[in-house]
């Protein structure tokens, strides 16, 4: 199932998550307010709004 | 086309409210200083994000008037020509010229149309006021203005291609 | 950045000092030589001083004590610091300027303070930058994080050599990683893909693709979790209104403890003092406010439409093509107004009668073919228009926008700076018993104020969270039946998610190898210019530092090449993070005038060193390896180092200078050209 839905995956898309993601990582970094739980629902949420965007 | 007053309603009237609002005395300002300047970018936005909404049935309203529709209906009628372009830009050239171009006139068959747009609109605006007052549980001044400033690096990302390295 | 002069009145113990430094590639060194107590230190110090504001002393011992007793009642006396200095080929100057003027009791008051930075425009008049500007500039010149690099205290040279010899290099490689933003892209990994128990986002859709339904429990779960959240969120509301009571009650009592400190104060240019202050910092806030409000927000408003309308209107533009022949369009001719004529009016507009079946009607028939909404070149042509309006103007809003939130960023640190001065001269206030318990109480209120602001806060944003967290709920009530429409949408989020980590750790490793070998490459090219070439340093992906040495040496040269080893490693270290530095500053550079010549833009090293410290070996390492790598050392020395400084050094001494105390006096020195 995964090998198929790979192929799908669009480039401007992981750009826009990669982007989101790291911003996110960037500004913890200094702040350090953010635990992993949380980190990690943030970026599941923005995995999930990109994808839906690009559909 | 674009020649009557429009109105936002229910939730969609409070968010162009509060995006209009001073964010504080000092400042003495809000994000938008018109009704209009939020009408006039929320399709695109819409676009953007590929977000539609659909009209809040409820009683508040906030209006753009008759007379500032009418000075500034040719701007919008090159809102809509574009929107139209983009949504149906799978289609034919001669049926996107027609739902962009030959409709201007006639209300009645441009009525789904109008609807889609409005929909952009109403999608752009949710973007919006999400993106400035409600990202990470933002609830001060500050943090608001922090949020706009992600939201435009966002865009310049988007738009543009561009990432900029932080510091 | 190379510095040119510095110029320093009454500051300390000099009262009209200037010192020119070498700043020729072959001869950069000046030696300034002194004892201990002439003032050495204070020179160091000062670039310091004039570059960020910032000394170890009080501001109020910067002036010197002699200028200071000879004032008169109500004259006025400036402390100043000047350095002229070349940053990409050009010149500027930096001066930070204090006045201070002697009041009726014979005590000193700053009544001025100055931060200019200026150069030389074509027309040769002095051009001064704003304050944005400023701060940004300082940044240009010397970050003041990486000062420390640069203004060096010699004793810190044998500690950071025992640590990177013995391995323990933490410090490098954070500092490393943290320059190059590798530890952003490790962390963001981690969060997408662990080992063992962690969670993480791969795990977490792994689960979700694997779950099953079950509505009805989903059901009552999430009908008890709507109802415990709003329960919540009447409880912190309530709480928020007792807070809020709460801090009005406090401001109260903070004014009256004002009131009485100010009427316990009876010494009048303290408290004018402190309210000046007050007032500086009420002017700042409101040029914040101006800034976020007339400038920020109003160019936000202004540039937002075509910033977004841009690349949209490039995408729709290739898609509206003319079809319609141009020449047949009348502009503005309408099918209302063809058949108006032809069916009301009858006649046409120039008189002729429209009767069926003659060529005059059929003429006017034939135009309904071109007639809006029929034609549409005018159309055509009315969007192309506007579209190039659009597009030729420039795209420099992001631009615009950054340097406007940056201008803010500084205010904000010009407020902090201020704040904490004018605590401190609260500390002065009200020096009786009855204004010392109301200073008392007024911290303990104030310290009590912040923390209710704070909690305020948290509630408020556990109110927004909560809120969305409900709706939430809600919505996904709505939504209660899995399809087979939830697995693969998750499986696709999983699918992202791994393939983003795939792509971030092909970056990563691409990237600390790039850093790694850069560093390994400085490093080692330092050391060729000292070994020939028998000594290689190699980074393991620990960043830990391995020495090689390619020859056997004797035993006695084996101590001079361990300790003459530790100093090269560190200044090649350095060395190399001025390069990450420079490469860091070009990448952030707002505009190509903004960027360095990384070959050619040199930063110079400002070493107090106290080299009787080290025996001898080490101040001929010194001596040999630091004009290697800077590209201007100044360098502050004792007398009796002298000899040594001079044997080691002299072909690369362009300048000479001696500090000493003037009439033996402790507060009074001069430097002297040698």
């Amino acid at each position: 199932m995964n090998e198929a839905l790979k192929q799908e995956i669009d480039k401007k898309t992981l750009d826009m998550i990669e982007f989101g993601i790291l911003r996110l990582e960037r500004k913890n970094e200094r702040t350090h307010e953010v635990s992993d739980g949380d980190m990690i629902k943030k970026i599941c949420n923005i995995i999930e709004k990109e994808v839906e965007r690009s559909k | 086309m674009f020649d009557r007053e429009y109105a936002f309603y229910g939730k969609h009237a409070k968010m162009i409210e509060k995006l209009k609002a001073n964010l504080s005395d000092e400042i003495g300002r809000g994000f938008f200083e018109t009704t209009y300047d939020i009408y006039q970018v929320a399709p695109f936005i819409g676009w953007i994000y590929r977000r539609r909404s659909k009209i809040d049935k409820t009683e508040e309203t906030t209006k753009i008037f008759q007379g500032k529709m009418m000075t500034e209906k040719n701007d919008l009628v090159f809102n809509y020509r574009n929107m139209m372009a983009l949504h149906f830009g799978d289609r034919s050239t001669e049926e996107l010229m027609n739902i962009a171009f030959k409709l201007d006139y006639n209300d009645e068959a441009r009525k789904e149309y109008d609807e889609i747009y409005n929909s952009y609109v109403l999608g752009g605006l949710e973007e919006m006021y999400e993106q400035i007052f409600l990202k990470d549980g933002a609830s001060t001044t500050d943090e608001y203005i922090q949020n706009l400033y992600e939201f435009l690096e966002e865009l310049n990302m988007r738009l543009y291609g561009v990432m900029d390295e932080d510091e | 950045m190379i510095i040119r002069k510095i110029t320093l009145k009454n500051f300390r113990q000099y009262i009209d000092t200037s010192i020119e430094f070498a700043i020729d590639p072959e001869k950069n060194v000046t030696v300034v030589m002194g004892d201990n107590g002439t003032g050495k230190t204070t020179l160091a110090q000062a670039f310091q001083w004039a570059l960020y504001g910032k000394t170890r002393f009080q501001i109020r011992e910067i002036i010197n004590r002699i200028v200071r007793e000879k004032m008169t009642m109500g004259e006025s006396k400036t402390v100043s610091v000047t350095i002229e200095l070349f940053y990409n080929e050009k010149e500027y100057t930096v001066k930070r300027s204090v006045t201070y003027k002697k009041n009726a009791q014979m005590k000193l008051e700053e009544v001025d303070n100055k931060f200019t930075i200026s150069d030389i425009n074509e027309n040769g008049e002095f051009h001064y930058f704003n304050d944005g500007e400023k701060h940004y500039m300082i940044k240009q010149f010397l970050p003041k994080d990486l000062s420390g690099f640069f203004f060096f205290d010699g004793e810190r040279i044998e500690e950071m050599s025992k640590e990177i010899q013995s391995g323990k290099s933490e410090d490098f490689k954070e500092a490393v990683y943290s320059l190059v933003g590798l530890r952003a892209t490790q962390n963001a990994m981690g969060h997408l893909k662990s080992v063992g128990n962690k969670m993480s986002v791969t795990k977490y859709y792994k689960a979700e693709v694997e779950k099953n339904n079950k509505s009805a429990i989903a059901m009552a779960n999430y009908n008890r979790k709507i109802e415990e959240l709003q329960e919540a969120i009447d409880k912190r509301k309530r709480v928020a209104e007792e807070t809020k009571e709460k801090i009005a009650k406090c401001k109260k009592e903070i004014e009256e403890c004002q009131e009485i400190i100010f009427s316990e104060t009876h010494a009048m240019e303290l408290k004018q003092q402190y309210e000046k202050l007050l007032r500086e910092i009420k002017n700042l806030k409101e040029k914040r406010s101006r800034m976020v409000g007339k400038v920020l927000l109003k160019e936000f408003n202004n540039g937002f439409f075509a910033f977004c309308a841009r690349p949209l209107i490039e995408e729709a533009s290739p898609k509206i093509k003319e079809e319609g022949a141009g020449e047949k369009s009348i502009p503005d001719l309408t099918q209302k107004m063809i058949y108006y004529l032809i069916k009301q009016r009858k006649v046409c507009l120039c008189g002729t009668p429209l009767h069926e079946n003659t060529p005059a009607h059929a003429e006017i028939m034939g135009l309904l073919d071109y007639a809006q909404p029929k034609t549409i070149g005018m159309q055509v042509n009315d969007y192309r228009m506007k579209e190039e309006s659009i597009l030729k103007t420039d795209n420099v809003y992001m631009k615009d926008m950054k340097q406007k939130m940056q201008d803010i960023s500084d205010i904000d640190e010009e407020i902090n700076a201020k704040e904490q001065e004018a605590n401190e001269k609260m500390e002065a206030l009200g020096n009786t018993d009855k204004g010392e318990r109301a200073k008392n109480k007024k911290k303990v209120l104030e310290e009590e104020k912040a923390k209710l602001h704070e909690k305020l806060g948290f509630l408020e944003a556990e109110m927004k969270s909560k809120e969305q967290e409900k709706e939430r709920q809600e919505t996904e009530k709505g939504k209660l039946v899995i399809t087979n429409e939830d697995t693969i949408k998750n499986a696709n989020y999983l699918a992202y998610a791994e393939k983003l980590y795939e792509r971030l750790s092909e970056n990563y490793s691409k990237n600390e190898n790039k850093y790694r070998v850069l560093l390994e490459h400085r490093m080692n090219e330092i050391f060729k210019t000292i070994y020939d070439g028998n000594i290689r340093i190699s980074i393991d992906p620990r960043y830990r530092i391995n020495v090689n040495v390619q020859e056997e040496f004797a035993a006695e040269d084996e101590v001079e090449k361990n300790t003459a080893q530790g100093y090269a490693l560190i200044f090649a270290f350095i060395s190399a993070i001025i390069d990450l530095a420079k490469d860091k500053i070009n990448r952030n550079a707002l505009e190509e005038g903004d960027m360095i010549d990384v070959e050619k833009e040199g930063y110079p090293m400002v070493m107090d060193a106290p080299l009787s410290a080290f025996d001898k070996t080490r101040i001929k390492s010194i001596c040999t390896e630091i004009p290697r790598i800077a590209d201007q050392v100044i360098i502050f020395i004792k007398d009796t180092d002298g000899d040594v400084a001079e044997e080691y050094m002299s072909n690369k001494i362009g300048k000479r200078y001696m500090v000493r105390k003037v009439n033996d006096s402790s507060l009074h020195s001069e430097v002297i050209g040698r």
